[in-house]
C-alpha cells in the first residue's frame, strides 16, 4: 500500500512507524499533539535529547526539556544536559541568533557522535561536568 | 439444523464403534459454516485464496457467501442486505475482505454500519513481526483491544457560536465493562500474561477515569491475568522504543484507532495485519484492514497475508487451533523462506503463485 500524503492520526503513526522521513513540520489539535509529540521523541531516543518550546501570547516563548526531576541522580553530576540544551538552542534560533544555535548545537551533536565522554544514558560512564565540558572544548574550537 | 445433527450424530457412533469410546481425532469433525464477504476490488481475489488455503489445510470450514452493500430499507434507513444479516445472525462468524465505501451523499461508511447491525462493541488486533518482512521493529507480539461503540467517536457535535465548537466524548459503564472483561477473556484464552488499560485519566478525569475504574474491576475478578495501567503518551513513546515490553492493551475507541495502527505499522502495515470484531450475541466478524486496491484489482497481483491472518485468528476464535496453527506456520514459512513473495512483501510473485506456495506447505505438513 503506497504512503502518500496520510492526514489522520491513525494512517501518520503507522506512517511514523514505516518511515517518518516522509514527514516534515505536523500541526494538530492538542490531544493528536500530546500523543504525536511524544511518539516522535521515541523515534529520536525519548525525552532526555528531546528539546521543546512552548510559543505564548504577547511575544512569550518559554523552552524547555521535557524529561522528570530524576530525583535519585539529582546532584550526583550524573545528568544528561542534552534535552535542555537543545532546548536552549531552539531558543537562540527563536531569538535570530542562528549562528549561536548552529554553533553549540554542532559541538553537542559531535560529543555525541564521538561516543567518547558521554553520559550513562546514552551509553557512556562520563560525569554531566566532563560530558559538559567536552562540548565546551568543541565549542571554543569552532571559533 | 436436522442435517448437521444427523451427520454429527453418525460421526459420533462411528468413532465410538471403531475404538469403544469416543476419540476426537477419529471423527469426521463438523463442518462449520462461515459468513464469507469477499468485499470489493482485491477483496475476491483474497478471499479465494484463502479458501484455497484452508481446503489444501482440510479446514472443516464451509463458506457461505454474502455482499455487504448498503441499502435503504423500508422508512429510509440505511441497512445491509437482510440475506446478509440472516446469514451472519444464523454462523455468527463471518470473514470479510475490503469494503469500498461509495462517495455518493449520505452514503454511510460500510464498517460502521456493520458494527451498528451486530454491536461489533471489540477491535481486536494481535501484532506479530513476521521473521522474513523486515522492519525497524523486531519480536513484537502485542495485541490491542479498542472499544469499538462509543468514545470520541460518539459523532455527537455541536456549534456553540460561530468559531467555537464542541465534541462530546461518551463513556458509559457499561460499554467500558463489556471491553475490559473481554480484555482479560481474550488474555486468559490466549495464553497472554499481562493487560495494560491505556487511557488519560490524569487529563479526562471523569470518562477516562469511569473507563479506568472498570478496568480495575475486571482486573480484581481476573487476578490471574496481570493488569498495570499507562498513560496514552508514555505507551506512545515506548512503543517506538520498544514494543516489545508490551503484551495485550485495552482502551477506549480514538486511542484504539491510533494504537491499532501504530501497531500494524511496527510488524509492516495493513497489509499483514489481522483484525477480529466481536459482538453481541456471539457474532465475530474478522476481516482484513487494508484498502480495496482498486489499481491491482483482478490482475493477480494481491497479497492475500492479512485476510489469511485474520482467518487464522477465526479458526482460534473457534477452537481450531491446530488448523489455525498450520495455516499460519505455512504463511510464515513461505514469506521467511522468501522465494515465492507478492510484489509488496519484497518479491516479484503472482497472488495465485503465493497461495500454492502456503498451500503446498500445508500439504506437506500433514
Amino acid at each position: 500500500e503506497s504512503l502518500s500524503t496520510p492526514s489522520n492520526t491513525p494512517e501518520t503513526t503507522r506512517g511514523m512507524v514505516q518511515d517518518p522521513t516522509q514527514f516534515d513540520v505536523l500541526v494538530m489539535p492538542n490531544l493528536y499533539g500530546d500523543i504525536l509529540s511524544d511518539l516522535c521523541a521515541g523515534l529520536i531516543g525519548g525525552l532526555g535529547v528531546t528539546p521543546s518550546g512552548n510559543i505564548g501570547a504577547n511575544g512569550v516563548a518559554i523552552f524547555e526539556s521535557v524529561h522528570g526531576t530524576a530525583p535519585d541522580i539529582a546532584g550526583l553530576d550524573l545528568a544528561n544536559p542534552t534535552a535542555l540544551l537543545l532546548s536552549g538552542v531552539m531558543m537562540l534560533r527563536h531569538m535570530g541568533l542562528h549562528d549561536h544555535a548552529h554553533k553549540i548545537q554542532k559541538a553537542c551533536f559531535d560529543t555525541i557522535r564521538e561516543k567518547k565522554v558521554l553520559t550513562k544514558d546514552l551509553g557512556g560512564n562520563s560525569k554531566c561536568s566532563e560530558f559538559t565540558a567536552d562540548i565546551c572544548r568543541r565549542v571554543q574550537d569552532l571559533d | 439444523m436436522a442435517g448437521t445433527a444427523w451427520r454429527s450424530a453418525v460421526s459420533r457412533v462411528l468413532g465410538s464403534f471403531k475404538n469403544g469410546s469416543p476419540q476426537p481425532r477419529n471423527f469426521i469433525r463438523e463442518m462449520q459454516t462461515v459468513t464469507l464477504i469477499p468485499g470489493d476490488g482485491i477483496g475476491p481475489e483474497i478471499s479465494n485464496a484463502v479458501m484455497k488455503i484452508f481446503e489444501a489445510a482440510n479446514a472443516p470450514i464451509e463458506w457461505e457467501e454474502r455482499n455487504v452493500t448498503a441499502i435503504k430499507g423500508p422508512g429510509g434507513k440505511w441497512m445491509i442486505p437482510p440475506d446478509a444479516k440472516e446469514s451472519m445472525d444464523r454462523n455468527k462468524i463471518g470473514l470479510k475482505g475490503p469494503l469500498k465505501t461509495p462517495i455518493a451523499a449520505g452514503h454511510p461508511s460500510m464498517n460502521l454500519l456493520l458494527r451498528k447491525t451486530f454491536d461489533l462493541y471489540a477491535n481486536v488486533r494481535p501484532c506479530v513481526s513476521i521473521e522474513g518482512y523486515k522492519t525497524p521493529y523486531t519480536d513484537v507480539n502485542l495485541v490491542t483491544i479498542r472499544e469499538n461503540t462509543e468514545g470520541e467517536y460518539s459523532g455527537i457535535e455541536h456549534l456553540i457560536v460561530d468559531g467555537v465548537v464542541q465534541s462530546i466524548k461518551l463513556i458509559t459503564e457499561q460499554a467500558s465493562e463489556r471491553i475490559a472483561e473481554y480484555a482479560f477473556e481474550y488474555a486468559r484464552n490466549n495464553q497472554r500474561a499481562s493487560v495494560t488499560a491505556v487511557h488519560k485519566a490524569n487529563i479526562m478525569r471523569m470518562s477516562d477515569g469511569l473507563f479506568l475504574r472498570k478496568c480495575r474491576e475486571a482486573a480484581e475478578k481476573h487476578k490471574d491475568v496481570k493488569f498495570t495501567e499507562m498513560y496514552l503518551d508514555t505507551v506512545c513513546l515506548n512503543m517506538v522504543q520498544d514494543p516489545t515490553q508490551f503484551d495485550v492493551l485495552v482502551m477506549p475507541n480514538l486511542y484504539g484507532d491510533i494504537l491499532s495502527d501504530l501497531c500494524a505499522g511496527l510488524i509492516g502495515g495493513l497489509g499483514v495485519t489481522p483484525s477480529g470484531n466481536i459482538g453481541a450475541n456471539g457474532v465475530a466478524i474478522f476481516e482484513s484492514v487494508h484498502g480495496t486496491a482498486p489499481d491491482i484489482a483482478g490482475k493477480d497481483f494481491a497479497n492475500p497475508t492479512a485476510l489469511l491472518l485474520s482467518a487464522v485468528m477465526m479458526l482460534r476464535h473457534m477452537g481450531l487451533h491446530s488448523h489455525g496453527k498450520k495455516i499460519e506456520t505455512a504463511c510464515f514459512d513461505t514469506i521467511r523462506d522468501k522465494k515465492v513473495l507478492t510484489k509488496d512483501l519484497g518479491g516479484n510473485s503472482k497472488c495465485s503463485e503465493f497461495t500454492e506456495a502456503i498451500c503446498q506447505k500445508v500439504r506437506d505438513m500433514d
